[in-house]
């Protein structure tokens, strides 16, 4: 955003020689302080943002906008990182076993956010040598307070049936099972999984049955975490 | 929702997510030389970019090749670093060649070869989104055409914004090339530092 802010304040500088711009922008404060020279071969810009003055004597477009992407990079934008925050559930109804079979699949530091801010303040060594005793429970109850089901308008328990590591050791897999259901048609669920943690937490959930072979894809966000389908 | 959708919105979403910028930034460099009016090559332009990262990400999720992540988020900026001083080393050829189509195979082609590189940036957070899921050429498909929308957009906005900077801000149209393909490089520069 902010690079977005200097970029435009660097045009509008450039463009038309107006000085003295302030924006202001989640409290960070935007000012041109001084802009010359709409020419190609000298513009200078001097900004001070969030009190800080910076000047450049610019000698080519190319280097005004390398430096406007440096300015703030440098000020205050995160290093760069590819983060995304996502879960995933596969959900089968098998016939055969009369049961509903999830798989979660979750990423480990993730849950490991969500479970400190539910209140619990150890850290758990999630999927490693050190992981804390009890471990499974903690994870238990913290999906069971975020992730609901509920199978032709009946709310339904499902059991915790353990956890696996995936390969790379960045996101682990847990099983969860409904038994005993003679039959599905109708799924909700409900997955605000990690969204208090994350703004931009996506939860997907895939479903199928083996009895009519249909499947059901949702997808779940911050403000919409319920959705249902028909199996 | 259907399964092209889910897969769909999520390859768009991707594409589109400030927090991935990297693809943003290398469209921008990509689209620097162009006008609104020749807006037909660069749709051609960013599809060639997608076939390129089409065919590394299938690849990787098929798992035929592997290449570590930390390789490709280096590799990543060092081809917006060098489209954007390809930009502006010799202008005039480059204008030409933004003009005249007959020069234009030559950019199609480096934005695919870029593409396979920017493909095996998007594979992570694809095989995330696969979970066990054994059938992956539909959702590969869809995750696809997804981000090819978002391209689409975002290089439209591009091409807007020059428009917009030109036309009404009177920039000269070499001086937003070196501006766009200045700050394209000084993110990339970013990235690549750390």
């Amino acid at each position: 955003m902010k690079v977005i802010i200097v970029v435009i304040l660097t045009l509008i500088a450039q463009g038309s020689g107006i000085r003295d711009q302030v924006l202001e922008v989640s409290g960070v404060r935007y000012q041109v302080l001084e802009a010359s020279g709409f020419g190609y071969q000298v513009s200078g810009v001097r900004y001070n943002v969030a009190g800080i003055d910076m000047d450049q004597t610019i000698l080519s477009p190319f280097a005004s906008g390398y430096l406007s992407s440096l300015q703030p990079f440098s000020l205050s934008l995160e290093p760069f990182a590819h983060d995304f925050h996502l879960s995933n559930v596969e959900i089968e109804y098998n016939a055969k076993a009369q049961s509903l079979q999830m798989i979660m699949h979750l990423f480990i530091d993730d849950l490991e956010d969500g479970i400190a801010q539910s209140g619990v303040d150890k850290k758990l060594y999630l999927c490693t040598e050190r992981e804390v005793e009890g471990a499974d429970q903690y994870i238990r109850d913290y999906i069971s307070s975020k992730f609901s089901v509920s199978v032709d308008g009946q709310p339904m328990e499902y059991v915790f049936l353990g956890k696996e590591t995936s390969e790379d050791i960045v996101a682990m897999d847990c099983y969860l099972e409904i038994e005993n259901l003679n039959s599905v048609s109708e799924i909700e669920i409900s997955n605000d999984l990690l969204m208090e943690v994350f703004d931009d937490q996506v939860n997907i959930i895939k479903l199928k049955s083996t009895l009519t072979g249909k499947k059901g894809f949702m997808m779940l966000k911050k403000g919409s975490h319920t959705d249902t389908v028909q199996l | 929702m259907g399964e092209f959708e889910l897969y769909f919105k999520l390859g768009l979403e991707h594409i589109a997510d400030i927090k991935a910028y990297d693809h943003m930034v290398f469209l921008l460099a990509l689209c620097a030389l162009y006008q609104l009016k020749s807006w037909k090559k660069v749709a051609v332009l960013a599809t060639a970019f997608t076939i390129g990262h089409s065919l590394t990400l299938a690849l990787t999720a098929l798992d035929m090749i592997s290449i570590s992540p930390d390789l490709v988020e280096t590799l990543i900026p060092i081809t917006i670093i060098i489209t954007a001083l390809s930009n502006i080393i010799k202008p005039d050829e480059n204008l030409q060649s933004a003009t005249f189509s007959k020069f234009m195979w030559k950019y199609y082609a480096i934005a695919m070869i870029f593409g396979l590189i920017h493909g095996m940036g998007f594979s992570t957070y694809f095989a995330s989104l696969l979970g066990q899921e054994e059938n992956i050429v539909f959702p590969l498909f869809a995750f696809n055409v997804g981000i090819e929308a978002g391209q689409l957009i975002i290089v439209l906005g591009i091409l807007i914004l020059s428009y917009v900077v030109m036309d009404f801000l009177k920039m000269k149209q070499i001086q937003w090339i070196h501006f766009v393909s200045g700050l394209a490089a000084g993110i990339a520069a970013t990235i690549l530092i750390g």
